[in-house]
């Protein structure tokens, strides 16, 4: 089976920020780079002067950093390659503050990025959201949403605990097929909060990653985001998926004729 | 005849552009939404009237039993009742003309207490002969997608989350002293008041969940929490809250303790239950001085408030309350004196307040409303 990483995803403004006529704080991006491919979300704090672009910045500067440097951070301990990625994107944070002239806090924004080179990948999360893995035709989640007590509280790539609070997964892909990353405003819809379980729909997007080409199912999820999962929230909503293409269930023209 | 206020009416006008400015949804999709409309119009205009609860019908029976009501409106608002009963408890589906019928009937039920003229943009929903064109505006960007019509995820695909709750603990002053200038009845006012407007906003009733302690000759748990319409039984039985006697004190102390209990007691439920919560409220309100030590409960509160588990307020009614003694529950947010009895002004931008942050986002510092009803 040739071994195909397909990516797809969306962001789109919530109607609390339609409504006060704000950007979307969600950014999803992706990156491929030789043979590893990232994907990668993240939801700017409220509370912060400029969240939309410290969201920005953390998605594409997650995606290079892991994908250009997937080997060391594989082979070193969680908490050098802990280390490796924050520190990458407070420095881009700390750059990108100076010429914007504000503060790192005024980046503040949540982060999710999931990586995969070969038969391996290297997945993260701080803050709320989820991230999960499709394995044997099951969504597992693999860093559920990390709040305070409240809703209304999380924890950011600016915040000062971010080092105890940044959770660094790793290892051989061996079944797993897929990850999918979702901010807060998606979890309304797509995650259980109480069984802590992913919506069987997300499956099915899955499928969608299988037998259609990303532009469309890009498309798609931009479609049904504005369509739907927004109505469900007041947040922005965002969603990233990666997926092992299955071409042996596309049906082709041989099977047809037999 | 004017017994509906202008705001009001102007409201629900609103309102009823925007069910029907809806394109997505049908006519049978549109029609139970008017409800709450109607329940609305006729809770406002039998308030004095009526007890806090009582059903619809029973309203409309106050309000046009022999008060010489033009008869269309009378029939078509009780047509429109039944209708939205049939639909919200039998199952029923309304067609075009019901939908018509019942955005005609409240308009015009709306127009004749009010004096609110009906905006033509609703007018030529139900009447043809009305043209209504609308002010040209510059259409949004519109996002052009060619998504193929089998990538669709259908509203029967997502996950039902509780709404996140906000619990919210009236603490009321019910001591002699709150007999003065009918502190209690006006206080017992803005109360109902706050029920109804939670009640009816489409947010807050699924998120704010209220309890309500009196102080006064001995401590009680009048109502309990739990979701808003589940509420109304018990808030009929036991409310209006009432002073027993002019002698009876202010154990200020016992009852903040209680409450404290209790909202650790309701987060412990939504744990268990999965359901997510937003920082607690306690409501302080006495126009007096503690009774009893406040030692223990000042102490829990001004350390719940310091590590941001707990949000206090301490509203101060008239001269008598003693401003030192209240400044102790909370460390950072000094207490507020009401103006006159300004308790309706208090309660309406309480419930806004609640409002604003049952909607607020990770990260999302929360500007409450200005305050008009008190003074720092």
């Amino acid at each position: 089976m040739n071994r195909e990483w397909k990516v797809a995803g969306t962001y789109v403004k919530g109607l609390s920020h339609e409504r006060q006529n704000k950007d979307c704080h969600d950014r999803y991006s992706y990156k491929y780079l030789s043979n590893a491919v990232s994907i990668s979300l993240a939801d700017g704090a409220g509370s912060a002067l400029k969240p939309e672009i410290g969201a920005e910045i953390a998605t594409k500067q997650v995606n290079k950093t892991v994908t250009t440097e997937f080997d060391y951070l594989f082979n070193t301990d969680i908490y050098s390659a802990s280390h490796k990625i924050t520190h990458a994107i407070r420095t881009a944070f700390g750059i990108y503050a100076k010429r914007y002239d504000c503060k790192l806090k005024d980046l503040a924004t949540t982060l999710l990025f999931a990586c995969v080179k070969d038969n391996r990948y290297i997945a993260g999360h701080i803050g709320d959201g989820i991230l999960a893995c499709l394995q044997n035709d099951e969504m597992i989640v693999l860093s559920p949403p990390d709040n305070g007590e409240f809703i209304n509280e999380t924890y950011f790539i600016t915040s000062n605990s971010y080092k105890t609070r940044f959770r660094l997964f790793k290892g051989n892909l061996e079944s797993i097929e897929g990850f999918v990353l979702m901010t807060d405003g998606t979890c309304e819809s797509l995650f259980d909060k109480k069984e802590k379980k992913v919506a069987p729909i997300v499956l099915t997007l899955f499928d969608w990653l299988d037998n259609f080409p990303m532009q469309e199912v890009d498309a798609a999820l931009k479609e049904n985001f504005e369509n739907l999962i927004k109505r469900k929230t007041t947040d922005d909503c965002s969603i990233g998926m990666l997926k092992l293409a299955r071409h042996d269930l596309i049906i082709q023209e041989n099977d047809l004729s037999n | 005849m004017s017994i509906l206020s202008e705001r009001t009416a102007n409201q629900n006008y609103g309102k009823i552009k925007n069910i029907h400015s809806d394109d997505k949804h049908s006519s049978i999709e549109k029609t139970p939404k008017l409800w709450p409309i109607l329940e609305s119009i006729f809770i406002e205009m039998t308030s004095n009237e009526v007890a806090f609860g009582t059903p619809i019908i029973e309203r409309m029976r106050v309000l046009y039993d022999g008060k010489n009501v033009p008869k269309d409106i009378v029939d078509s608002t009780h047509k429109t009742r039944m209708l939205c009963n049939a639909i919200r408890h039998k199952g029923h589906e309304a067609n075009d003309i019901d939908y018509k019928e019942s955005i005609e009937s409240l308009v015009k039920c709306m127009n004749y207490f009010s004096g609110v003229p009906i905006p033509p943009e609703i007018e030529s929903i139900y009447n043809a002969n009305i043209v209504f064109t609308p002010t040209p505006t510059i259409a949004p960007p519109t996002i052009k997608i060619n998504s193929p019509s089998l990538l669709t995820i259908r509203q029967k695909d997502l996950v039902d989350n509780p709404a996140a709750r906000l619990p919210v603990a009236l603490l009321l002053d019910t001591s002699g002293s709150m007999l003065t200038d009918n502190r209690i009845g006006e206080l017992n006012k803005g109360i109902d008041l706050f029920f109804n407007s939670i009640l009816e906003d489409e947010v807050t009733r699924f998120s704010v969940e209220l309890s309500i302690i009196t102080f006064g000759r001995v401590v009680t748990k009048v109502l309990d929490f739990a979701n808003i319409e589940r509420q109304i039984p018990d808030f009929q039985k036991n409310m209006p809250v009432e002073v027993n006697s002019p002698m009876d004190g202010t154990p200020m102390g016992e009852a903040v303790e209680l409450a404290i209990k209790i909202l650790n007691e309701r987060k412990a439920e939504y744990k268990i239950a999965g359901v997510e919560y937003y920082q607690p409220w306690l409501v302080l309100m006495t126009d007096g001085q503690p009774t009893d030590s406040i030692s223990n409960a000042s102490t829990l509160t001004a350390s719940m408030v310091q590590a941001e588990k707990l949000s206090l307020f301490t509203i101060a009614i008239g001269a008598g309350a003693n401003l030192v003694e209240l400044s102790k529950f909370s460390p950072k947010r000094p207490p507020l004196r009401l103006r006159g009895l300004n308790f309706r002004e208090f309660f309406e931008w309480l419930k806004d307040s609640a409002k604003s942050t049952s909607q607020s986002t990770p990260g999302q510092s929360i500007s409450l409303p200005p305050i008009g009803w008190g003074t720092v």
